[in-house]
């Protein structure tokens, strides 16, 4: 789910798009420096891509009776960094704004915070923590990836909360509604983004642990 | 081929052959999932148009101040998701041939000095 086209008031879509910006740019040099320095990190960045593209078209029905997708941005951001990922999340948001009239142009910039600025980042901090308390590798990288997930979905409602405060309860009560709304849809979603990326994740560890090593430091050290 | 009696080096690329296949057919199911599942999905409401409906209860009467210059149809929407993920596998399996090609190409090397 990503903030449709036009429903953001303006000054707000103008904001979430102004505190974009910086996290892109970052990204974007990263990215060109990840480049210089190991030419081969192109192929896992187009395999994070494909897998982001992938899990992203899934639309899938919920038990809340709605239908939803996951976000497929804990792989790429737990292999590539979350500044990196930030831009890619970006690429597959306006693919979807501009081609599936999902998303939009408008709200590009919410979209991007919430999914592909937040999503990574959680994404990573999770995995590093989960390493840094030596939990298995397996369960570092299913949370990373299912609470990147929650996060991004969180984010969007309180995003939808600050824009259309409850008249009665204010931001408070709208960011409830929201939450009550996107959690009961997201929430089994996330479970399956988890255990898709662990699948994943361990195919990489098991057929090129070196190229995954070079990119991702702590993937090294990782508990087994 | 006999696991079996084979090779060693041999046994190892079946295996690594099979994990890139079962790769390979997960992906795929996930787009059939994706184009097929979607009609069910389709007569669901999205979380998106319930956000909205929820934006409706909260301000009564408020319009979207832009939309877009091209809704797709139901079926549209379908074989564009679908297509969607087919471009993520067309990318996966561009990044698996091509580390293969990678790492033969960085053994021979290493064989060869």
């Amino acid at each position: 789910m990503h903030i449709m086209e036009g429903v953001l008031p303006a000054t707000h879509a103008l904001g979430w798009t102004l505190a974009s910006l910086p996290p892109i740019a970052f990204g974007l040099r990263r990215m060109r420096q990840q480049f210089r320095e190991r030419p081969e990190s192109r192929l896992v960045l187009g395999a994070s891509a494909g897998f982001t593209f992938v899990l992203s078209a899934l639309k899938l029905p919920s038990i809340a009776g709605s239908s939803s997708h996951p976000t497929g941005i804990g792989l790429g951001a737990l292999l590539l960094g979350p500044a990196i990922m930030s831009v890619l999340g970006m690429v597959v948001l306006l693919f979807q704004a501009l081609l599936l009239a999902h998303g939009g142009i408008t709200t590009l910039g919410a979209n991007v915070f919430a999914m592909a600025i937040v999503g990574s980042y959680v994404a990573n901090g999770v995995y590093r923590a989960g390493v840094l308390m030596h939990l298995p590798f397996a369960l570092c990288v299913f949370a990373a990836a299912a609470l990147s997930d929650l996060a991004t979905y969180s984010v969007t409602a309180l995003q939808l909360a600050w824009a259309f405060p409850d008249p009665r309860s204010g931001t408070y009560g709208a960011a409830l509604k929201f939450l009550g709304l996107f959690g009961i849809s997201q929430i089994p979603l996330a479970l399956l983004e988890g255990a898709l990326t662990v699948v994943v994740m361990n195919l990489l560890r098991n057929h090129a642990f070196d190229l995954v090593a070079r990119l991702m430091p702590a993937f090294r050290s990782s508990p087994r | 081929m006999n696991l079996g009696t084979s090779a060693p080096s041999e046994r190892c690329l079946s295996k690594r052959w099979r994990s890139y296949a079962v790769l390979i057919v997960l992906l795929s199911a996930i787009v059939a999932a994706a184009i097929f599942g979607q009609a069910r999905a389709d007569r669901l409401i999205g979380t998106d148009e319930r956000a909205e409906q929820v934006i409706q209860e909260l301000r009564p009467g408020y319009r979207r101040w832009f939309v877009p210059w091209f809704v797709p149809s139901r079926s549209t929407e379908r074989v564009l998701f679908g297509l969607q993920a087919s471009l993520g596998v067309a990318l996966i399996t561009y990044a698996i041939v091509s580390y293969r090609r990678f790492n033969a190409r960085r053994q021979r090397h290493a064989s060869s000095d």
